[in-house]
């Protein structure tokens, strides 16, 4: 059913990423059946998570859910139903077979962004629950720490297949960006500053990119060069120096 | 066995006829005929559809019954079928000839832009070309601007969008529909509308 990603679409390049998030749901789907089929997916605030995982829930038509710090065990699986049509059954036991049902039968795996809330509210039974009653292949996409915070429910630890960090953005994730972001012409030169000053982070990037087009229609631009830019700051997520 | 229920109240098509097929009562057997009986569609629109179905393995033939025309005997015959392979809720999506019909490019829109909240034309189209054919750019802003026109979406700048996370309804995809009115000049007024519009493009 999945196509492997494509790395340009409709003339536009894809984040470095995106693959590395598509492989890993990709390696759960076709296990080999004795493996373990849930994957974790985990890195910095900003590192173009979300649009990895945008991408590879089109790939694999994944069934997605958002986690929020307020969620309890009945949200997730009212979530999850909601998300594919189901009419929910009155308790969390049997919403949870619905769920791990509708996932069996459509053979299609499951993505849960914000996983950290799930382990926070100590919710992660809920999910291995799913998994066991399913068999299906279950992306887990968190922060930073996520791997670390998992550790501690050994039972659920055990039936993670692969751990794939997100990549930090590289230039040609950066020409990407400009290519999906700028409607005004930003100079080679200007990008690479733009990418130094971002340390990996897509979101610094998309900030300064915006920035930048700002500035050049500002100055009535339609191209920014490095020259044409001068000194003036980037935005490098550090808070900004008084100048007193 | 858990039960899946479709969450909407009324189905039309393809979906209304998938979830008849999963219901126990046609579980033991069933006849385009009867089909048509518990669906209120036609026959001859159900036809396609059952045979893309029997096509692609998700029905299998098992008997051949005589059809009724009040005579001892009769040369007409009409298949039984049985539901061979379930895959849950969403009805499969095949053609006549068994093959799969690929994901719209509106529902891997719907998908990417509630992940990723807030885009702009280009990252939307990047991301919902994944898992079909490319999203077009004027397909794209086609939807957007109808979504804006919902409330769904916010405009930030020219093709740049926020998706309101308060007007999250489902994983289904809103569609733009086609609804097909009479217009008399003379009167100035609407003489007929069609009751069932249909989805439009694509």
């Amino acid at each position: 059913m999945e196509k492997p990603v494509a790395p340009v679409n409709g003339g536009i390049a894809a984040l470095a990423n995106v693959s590395v998030c598509h492989a890993a749901l990709y390696k759960a789907v076709h296990r080999p059946k004795h493996l373990p089929g849930m994957v974790v997916h985990y890195g910095p605030s900003g590192w173009g998570k979300s649009t990895a995982a945008a991408n590879t829930a089109n790939a694999f038509q994944a069934y997605y859910v958002e986690a929020k710090s307020s969620w309890t065990k009945k949200a997730l699986v009212q979530s999850i139903l909601k998300e594919m049509g189901v009419e929910a059954a009155r308790t969390i036991y049997d919403m949870t077979d619905q769920v791990a049902e509708q996932l069996a039968l459509s053979g299609r795996p499951l993505i849960v962004d914000e996983m950290d809330h799930i382990v926070d509210k100590n919710a992660v039974e809920i999910i291995r629950d799913i998994y066991e009653g399913s068999g299906a292949a279950i992306l887990l996409i968190g922060e930073e720490g996520l791997p670390n915070k998992l550790r501690r429910w050994e039972r659920f630890h055990g039936r993670i297949m692969d751990f794939a960090p997100a990549l930090p953005a590289d230039f040609e994730d950066a020409k990407a960006l400009r290519q999906m972001y700028c409607s005004v012409t930003i100079a080679d030169d200007l990008l690479l500053e733009i990418y130094e000053a971002a340390k990996g982070s897509v979101r610094r990037i998309c900030v300064n990119l915006e920035r930048v087009q700002e500035e050049a229609g500002r100055d009535g631009l339609d191209e920014m060069t490095l020259a044409a830019w001068g000194n003036r700051e980037l935005f490098t997520g550090e808070a900004p120096r008084r100048r007193v | 066995m858990a039960k899946l229920t479709d969450s909407r109240k009324r189905m039309a098509g393809r979906e209304a006829a998938w979830a008849a097929i999963r219901e126990p009562g046609l579980r033991g057997g069933f006849t385009v005929a009867a089909l048509s009986k518990k669906t209120g569609t036609s026959e001859r629109t159900l036809q396609d559809y059952v045979q893309g179905l029997e096509a692609a393995g998700y029905l299998r033939c098992v008997d051949q019954e005589p059809v009724p025309t009040g005579r001892a005997i009769t040369p007409f015959r009409r298949k039984v079928y049985v539901l061979n392979r379930d895959i849950g809720l969403n009805a499969p999506r095949v053609r006549r000839d068994g093959t799969e019909i690929p994901s719209p490019g509106r529902e891997r829109m719907w998908r990417a832009m509630r992940i990723l909240k807030e885009f702009t034309l280009r990252e939307l189209m990047q991301a919902a070309s994944q898992g079909g054919p490319a999203v077009a750019e004027g397909e794209a802003r086609t939807y957007c601007q109808a979504l804006a026109r919902g409330k769904y979406l916010t405009r930030i700048k020219t093709d740049h969008y926020r998706f309101m996370k308060a007007r999250d309804t489902g994983g289904r995809a809103p569609q733009i529909l086609r609804v097909k009115k009479l217009y008399d000049p003379n009167l100035g007024r609407v003489v007929w509308e069609s009751k069932h519009s249909v989805e439009g493009g694509e």
